[in-house]
């Protein structure tokens, strides 16, 4: 690929540009990535108004193929999309992006409070979902007295649920 | 409740007693994912689906909040564009939502729940007036017994986790939108903008090219803050914006009162007596009337009523309310609709 800017070189660095109204990238040479300060004026077609901050990510030496083990999501297509592709994605690529955090955050440390887990809702609600789609399935096939059975079962399910929330 | 009914009426949630010129509403939004799927843009329409149905069940069947689910692929464009304008799905996604996208909408569109839009779940509140903490907590009461049946995409260092990493932290954007014709008159809106975005507040025109006068201020920060740090430094920054609205809005006054008087009075006349409008036009002279009032200067009408007009004449709002009527023409059913609402304010200064 060549470089975005100059169209002569090799693009060898990808550059992130991240303004508030998302992120862009561009594929530059080494020589254009220089240019890095004065890059407002590189990226012409960007809005003005908003405040630019940029970022270099050096995607040299196959960064760009580093992967997500639970989706395969890569580096690369991050930096394509703006997006990640699983809650893992944070994981792998956390060093990564911590740079991009900090710079859009001035820190990269939840603060907030904490997420209590409580499995067994979890796992009562996920039995409760189960339920529902027998119940559905049982309507469909007009059989009623599974259906009744199921619904008590769901009632149950769902009293458990309603009176741990009180 | 039927999403075209929401074109023949205004939104719950306006403040109709002490409506309050200067903040249009303020708002809460939460995005939230679910631990054991992929994100939205990386999933099959099959897991999305499951999501979906996930959510609803413990939306209806087992928290059982009052309001109305609706399956966005069931809707015309025309209905998602009403939704758009009212601030309930986002305009980008009117044309490419799925069958895995719903959302449910409560009472008085004073909360609503998007499910697999940018997020699996975004839960949003909207208040009318300056009552942020109202606003927050009315999003904290789902998006907490929400997170008691479903598991959240959360670690501990990182907070809640989005598709966008920019997002992740709180998951939570406060936002308000503001009446600001003085600041933008006295040429003050693009410094102002600067200096919200150097402490993480993006602001935004709600309508493009700053028309009407109205802006979106939302909080972009998600990390190294607490949500009351959030909470308290958004509502200081308000503040802060409205006095500067105030100050710009006395200088007016003092130095050039006879131009805005022209103004209001020219914004009346028109709005009085045109036969088509084009609704960027409408909404600037809806804000001259708001400035008007609020400067003394027209007394005859009142902000709730302004407001019911700017809403209830966006496209799609005249549209899905006038289109069934004889030989439709867009401008001219809006002009008609605002002759008929206006007609009987008068001038109060003859000379």
């Amino acid at each position: 690929m060549l470089c975005e800017k100059c169209g002569v070189r090799e693009a060898e660095v990808t550059v992130i540009d991240l303004s508030r109204n998302g992120v862009r990238v561009y594929h530059l040479c080494k020589v254009c990535a220089e240019d890095v300060a004065i890059f407002p004026e590189l990226m012409s077609n960007a809005d003005a108004t908003t405040e630019q901050q940029t970022l270099k990510i050096e995607a040299t030496g196959g960064d760009e193929f580093i992967s997500c083990p639970n989706c395969g999501t890569t580096l690369k297509d991050y930096l394509k999309s703006g997006r990640f592709g699983c809650p893992n994605c944070y994981f792998a690529f956390r060093e990564k992006i911590k740079p991009l955090l900090i710079d859009a955050n001035g820190s990269d440390i939840y603060r907030g409070e904490p997420y209590y887990r409580d499995r067994k809702r979890f796992e009562t609600f996920e039995k409760l979902v189960s339920v529902k789609q027998n119940i559905d399935i049982a309507v469909a096939e007009e059989n009623f007295e599974l259906a009744a059975k199921l619904k008590r079962e769901f009632e149950a399910l769902k009293s458990q649920l309603t009176d741990e929330n009180t | 409740m039927r999403i075209h009914e929401l074109a023949s009426r205004p939104p719950g949630w306006i403040n109709r007693s002490t409506p309050q010129e200067k903040v249009f509403l303020s708002g809460a939004m939460f995005k939230r994912n679910l631990l054991s799927h992929f994100f939205v843009n990386n999933s099959s329409e099959l897991d999305l689906l499951t999501i979906k149905r996930k959510v609803a069940i413990a939306i209806q069947d087992v928290l059982e909040l009052e309001g109305d689910f609706f399956e966005l692929d069931m809707m015309s464009e025309d209905e998602k564009a009403l939704l758009s304008e009212r601030k309930l799905y986002p305009a980008s996604w009117i044309n490419r939502s799925s069958p895995s996208q719903a959302i449910f909408i409560g009472p008085n569109e004073q909360f609503s729940v998007l499910i697999n839009g940018t997020e699996h779940i975004e839960i949003q509140s909207i208040v009318g007036g300056l009552a942020l903490k109202k606003a927050l907590s009315i999003a904290e009461k789902i998006e907490r017994p929400l997170g008691k049946l479903l598991e959240y995409a959360f670690a501990e260092t990182m907070g809640y986790l989005t598709s966008d990493p920019l997002e992740a932290g709180l998951g939570l954007h406060l936002f308000a939108v503001l009446h600001l014709p003085a600041i933008v008159i006295t040429r003050q809106i693009d410094s102002l903008a600067e200096l919200l975005e150097g402490v993480n507040v993006r602001l935004e025109s709600v309508l493009s090219n700053n028309m009407g006068n109205l802006f979106v201020l939302t909080t972009m920060r998600q990390l190294g803050v607490t949500k009351r740090e959030v909470y308290n430094s958004f509502a200081e920054l308000i503040d802060m914006v409205l006095d500067l609205e105030d100050t710009a809005r006395d200088m007016l006054l003092g130095k050039y009162s006879i131009q805005l008087e022209d103004r209001v009075n020219r914004a009346l006349a028109v709005l009085q007596a045109a036969k088509t409008l084009s609704f960027y036009e409408l909404s600037e002279y809806i804000s001259s009337l708001k400035l008007g009032i609020a400067l003394g200067i027209l007394q005859d009408a009142t902000v709730y009523q302004l407001d019911e007009i700017l809403i209830m004449s966006q496209p799609a709002h005249i549209k899905l309310a006038f289109a069934e009527s004889e030989n439709f023409n867009e401008e001219v059913a809006r002009a008609g609709f605002v002759r008929s609402k206006l007609g009987t304010i008068h001038f109060i200064h003859g000379a």
